[in-house]
Formats: C-alpha cells, sequence, structure tokens
C-alpha cells in the first residue's frame, strides 16, 4: 500500500505534543487503583513500545489514552485539549484522530472484514468511493483481498487482528494505540504490520504498542515505556530496552 | 434490506425484529379507526345536505274558499321565511294514497264529506336546519291550530350515532398513534441497553451521539415502512370488503363510500405513523444515549 501519495496523516512531524498524562491515577469501581502517579507526554511522529508484566496495567493505560475510561485522579491533555473539560461531540472529534488496536480486537460479529474496517470512515464521514478504495487497498495489503466479505466468525485469529489493525489504521490516525497487535498474527506477517506501523511513524502518527514480544524489541528497535504494577518507569532508550 | 447495513446488529433482537409486526398491526387498526372516523363524517356530511321537509297540516274547514285563503296566506309566510326553499301543496291524489289505509280507495263523491286537512310540503335549502318553533309560531298566527312536523327518518338519531362514531374513530385512531410512540420508545430502549458494547465501540471510535441514533431512527423508519405497508393493505382491503362486499347480496353493511378525499386522508395515516415512529426512536435513542455516558 502507498501511504504517501498526498494523504497526509492527521497531526505533524515538528514533535508537537499529542498527549500528556500528569499525575494520572486509574481504578476500577472501587478496588485499588491499578495505575498510579502516571506522568507521560506522547509527542507526534514518535514510536513507543508499552511493556510490563502480565496484569502490570499496560491495557489500563492504553483505554485512558483512547478515552475509554476516564482517570480516577489527574489530568489528560489530547491534542492540547484537556479531556475533562471537553464536550461530548468533541470528545468524539477527538477519538476520531486515535486508532485503537484492541487487544480483544472487538469487531462487529454481523459486519464482514470490509464493513468492519470501513467503520471509522463512515463515522467520520467519509464518501463511499473513498471507503471503498481505501478498505480494499488497505485490506488487500494486509493478504485479507480475499477475506474482504467474511465475517469475523469465519476468520481465523490471525486474519480478526489484521482486520483489527485495519480498522485502526485506515484513517490514518495522529495517535495509534496497539494492544499487543501481533500476538496472534503468523510471522510473515508480522512484518508487514511493523512495516505498516513504521510507515505511519514516518507519516508522523504516534504510536504506542504493547507487547509480550522480546523479538519485535530486538528487531525494530524504539524506546521502551515500562509498566510494573501500575507504575511507569523512565522509558529506556531502545538499544537498552532490547538487551535486557 | 436497508437494515443489513446498520452498524448495529438491531434486527437480530427480539424485541427490534417484532417491531415491524407491532407496527404493522397498530397503522391497521390506526387506519380501520381513520376510516370509521372518515365514513361518520361522510354520512354526516350527506345527512346535512339532503334537504329537510317539514310538514304542515291546516285542520279542515267547512268553508273551501276560507280553506284556500289560510293556505294562501299561510303559504306565502312561509316562503317569506329565510332558508326556506319552496313550499307545495300535497296533491289530492297523493292525500287519497296516505288515507287508502284507513278508509279503503275513497270514492269522489264521499271524499267531500271526509274532514280531510290540507297538507303543506315545506322544503328547506340543503343544509339548512329548521327552525321548528318560528316556524310553528309563523303558522299558528294564522291558523291557530295546525300541526307541524318534520317528515322523514328519525334523523337525529342517526345524526347522533354518526356524530359518536367519528369522535369514537378519531379517538381510536389518535391512541393507537399514541400507543405506536411509546411502544417504538420501549424498544428503541431496550435494544440501546442490550447494544451497549456496540454502542461503547461506535463511540470510541469517534461517533457522535447522533450517528448513533441514526442508526435506531434508520432500523425504526425501516421497520415502519415494511410493517406500516403491510398493516395499511390489510386496512384497506378492509375497508374495501366492508363498503362494497355486502352489495353483491344486496344489502349493505356500511350505509356510505369513502369519497376519493377520504382514501387520500387514510394514505396519509401510515405516512404519519411512520414520520412519528422515526422522530419517537431518534427522541429514545437521543435521551437514551444521554443517560448512558
Ligand atoms: N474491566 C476490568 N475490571 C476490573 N479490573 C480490571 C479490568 N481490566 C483489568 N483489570 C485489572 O487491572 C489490572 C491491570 O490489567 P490490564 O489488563 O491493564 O493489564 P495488562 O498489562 O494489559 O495485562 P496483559 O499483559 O495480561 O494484557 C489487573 O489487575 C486486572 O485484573
Ligand atoms: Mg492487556
Amino acid at each position: 500500500m502507498s501511504t504517501g501519495s498526498g494523504m497526509a496523516v492527521d497531526g505533524d512531524r515538528s514533535g508537537a505534543t499529542i498527549l500528556q498524562l500528569h499525575g494520572v491515577g486509574m481504578r476500577y469501581g472501587s478496588a485499588d487503583e491499578v495505575l498510579r502517579d502516571i506522568d507521560l507526554t506522547i509527542n507526534a511522529g514518535t514510536f513507543h513500545y508499552l511493556v510490563g508484566p502480565s496484569g502490570a496495567g499496560k491495557t489500563s493505560l492504553l483505554r485512558l489514552m483512547s478515552l475509554s475510561v476516564a482517570p480516577s485522579r489527574g489530568r489528560i491533555v489530547l491534542f492540547g485539549r484537556d479531556v475533562a473539560m471537553v464536550e461530548r461531540d468533541e470528545l468524539g472529534r477527538l477519538r476520531r484522530r486515535i486508532g485503537v488496536v484492541f487487544q480483544d480486537f472487538r469487531l462487529l460479529e454481523h459486519l464482514s472484514a470490509f464493513d468492519n474496517v470501513a467503520l471509522p470512515l463512515r463515522i467520520g464521514g467519509a464518501d463511499e468511493e473513498q471507503i471503498s478504495s481505501y478498505v480494499s487497498q488497505m485490506l488487500a495489503w494486509l493478504g485479507l483481498a480475499e477475506r474482504m466479505e467474511a465475517k469475523p466468525a469465519e476468520l481465523s485469529m490471525g486474519q480478526r487482528q489484521l482486520v483489527t489493525v485495519a480498522r485502526a489504521v485506515v484513517t490514518r490516525p495522529a495517535l495509534l494505540l496497539a494492544d499487543e497487535p501481533t500476538s496472534n498474527v503468523e510471522p510473515a506477517r508480522v512484518e508487514r504490520l511493523m512495516f505498516l506501523f513504521g510507515e505511519l511513524h514516518k507519516l508522523g502518527t504516534a504510536v504506542v504498542l504493547a507487547t509480550h514480544s522480546r523479538e519485535l524489541l530486538r528487531r525494530w528497535a524504539f524506546p521502551v515505556l515500562h509498566l510494573d504494577r501500575g507504575r511507569l518507569i523512565r522509558p529506556v532508550p531502545a538499544g537498552r530496552a532490547a538487551a535486557e | 434490506m436497508a437494515t443489513a447495513e446498520l452498524d448495529l446488529p438491531l434486527d437480530d433482537t427480539p424485541a427490534s425484529r417484532f417491531l415491524a409486526w407491532l407496527i404493522g398491526g397498530l397503522v391497521f387498526l390506526a387506519v380501520l379507526a381513520c376510516a370509521v372516523a372518515l365514513l361518520a363524517q361522510g354520512a354526516l356530511d350527506r345527512l346535512s345536505e339532503r334537504p329537510r321537509i317539514v310538514t304542515v297540516a291546516l285542520p279542515a274547514v267547512d268553508d273551501p274558499a276560507v280553506g284556500e285563503a289560510e293556505l294562501a296566506r299561510v303559504r306565502a309566510a312561509l316562503e317569506d321565511m329565510s332558508g326556506v326553499a319552496w313550499t307545495a301543496v300535497v296533491s289530492e291524489e297523493e292525500l287519497d294514497k296516505l288515507i287508502e289505509p284507513w278508509f279503503g280507495v275513497v270514492a269522489p263523491e264521499a271524499r267531500a264529506e271526509l274532514p280531510l286537512p290540507r297538507l303543506l310540503d315545506v322544503r328547506f335549502q340543503p343544509g339548512v336546519v329548521p327552525d321548528l318553533t318560528a316556524l310553528a309560531r309563523k303558522v299558528r298566527a294564522i291558523v291557530p291550530n295546525a300541526l307541524i312536523d318534520e317528515t322523514g327518518p328519525a334523523r337525529g338519531a342517526l345524526e347522533e350515532a354518526a356524530q359518536r362514531l367519528r369522535w369514537l374513530g378519531g379517538g381510536a385512531g389518535l391512541l393507537v398513534l399514541a400507543v405506536l410512540v411509546v411502544v417504538v420508545v420501549v424498544v428503541t430502549r431496550a435494544s440501546l441497553d442490550l447494544h451497549d458494547e456496540t454502542v461503547d465501540l461506535l463511540r470510541l471510535l469517534g461517533a457522535p451521539d447522533r450517528y448513533v441514533a441514526r442508526q435506531f431512527e434508520l432500523h425504526a423508519m425501516a421497520s415502519a415502512l415494511r410493517g406500516g405497508s403491510v398493516g395499511f393493505a390489510a386496512a384497506l382491503a378492509t375497508v374495501v370488503g366492508l363498503v362494497h362486499l355486502p352489495t353483491l347480496w344486496g344489502l349493505r353493511l356500511v350505509p356510505v363510500v369513502p369519497r376519493p378525499l377520504d382514501w387520500i386522508l387514510l394514505a396519509m395515516v401510515p405516512v404519519l405513523a411512520a414520520l412519528l415512529i422515526t422522530l419517537a426512536a431518534r427522541f429514545a435513542a437521543v435521551h437514551g444515549l444521554a443517560r448512558l455516558r
């Protein structure tokens, strides 16, 4: 897929601040906080891994960043807007600039792979011609040209994960939050996915990718955000993270 | 089908699937109720257009000349009255026919012996309701013991029945439409709760409330078109059947047929229903979404 061709990514490469978390804490219901004292700045055109043991809070942190849950403490500033102050409709507009690869996919079972990927474009009000070309290009590039009309239930886990990724990147978001996007994908496809993320990153998208894979960290060296029991350990430079 | 492209699988929930059937049944009832109201209105209009006839009976007098003079004065007075189209003296032949059941065929010579009253038909202009007291006052000023009677069927009772039917039909139609709105609101609320995960996902993808609400609106509209057209067709067949079929055996269940305007008004019922349904779904979805936050 050609990611150049005049379609600029939403966001710029000047290193502008995309997302800031100030002293953020988060809890589910009335349980203990699963995230504590998170201070974090994500700039345009950066690429970060998010690592940490299972249950450390990676998914929870990505949920905070994608505005699916509200923090119990602290302040989140997204695209320069304090999220707590934002109006309902404005919230939708902010969310449309974020692409999310959910760990549990969250595909709509009654829609085809094509329609699942088309969803964010339709929500954004793109015209059907544009949607048709973007979506089929994207799915073809991910090796799903033959499976566009298949429902999620007819796809393998790996294929479903690819559809989820396609849905997240098809709008060329300014911020891409990917929760273990390669965990079910066969090795040959991992390469493609990482190339895709890398291209978006080069175009100015800020990428945060949660993963358990040491292989990924070793082969594509990017800075690492380390979560441990809900706390963020200072970013580790790319080279050292892989060596650890 | 239009609903196949919705992001929300609204056709997959029992309540939503039955929505079309419910709408069909309710539109059927609403159209029937409105047909009753319109037919009753038609009957009322026809009753009021049929000119009314009041018969004045002047008692027999011995002297034919006096009788003639009285009759002429009464006619002149009545023809002066507003709303009166014309008056006509009931001819002797007609009178004979009227009395035949009691006296048999009366020989011309014997007829002079019978103290027969002279009858005067007063015909009013179409749409005019005769003021019987004023008429009686006028006539009795000339002939004190004259009898006045409105002829024709007991139109008072007929009119009252038609009026009652009109209100009943109209009221029932409105009630059914109100029920329709309530049903749509309840079903929309229920499916909003049922699909909260999908709604949540749409919102995460940046869908504003109106985008999500539009899904419910489109689904309700599709159900309204599907169910509504079936209900309307069934109601139309029923009305046509009731109005026209009995004439095959020479008797009519319904004494009036719908006028062209009535058919147009009946066709507006499903359109109005679809509009109400769509608005109700949007209203329920928007309010439900605001509550979900
Ligand atoms: N929906 C939820 N309700 C309550 N607690 C939750 C919920 N989701 C996660 N948690 C808890 O929050 C903590 C952090 O979970 P989270 O899923 O964010 O971890 P993670 O780093 O993504 O783990 P994994 O690597 O297994 O995906 C865990 O203790 C988990 O049990
Ligand atoms: Mg997780």
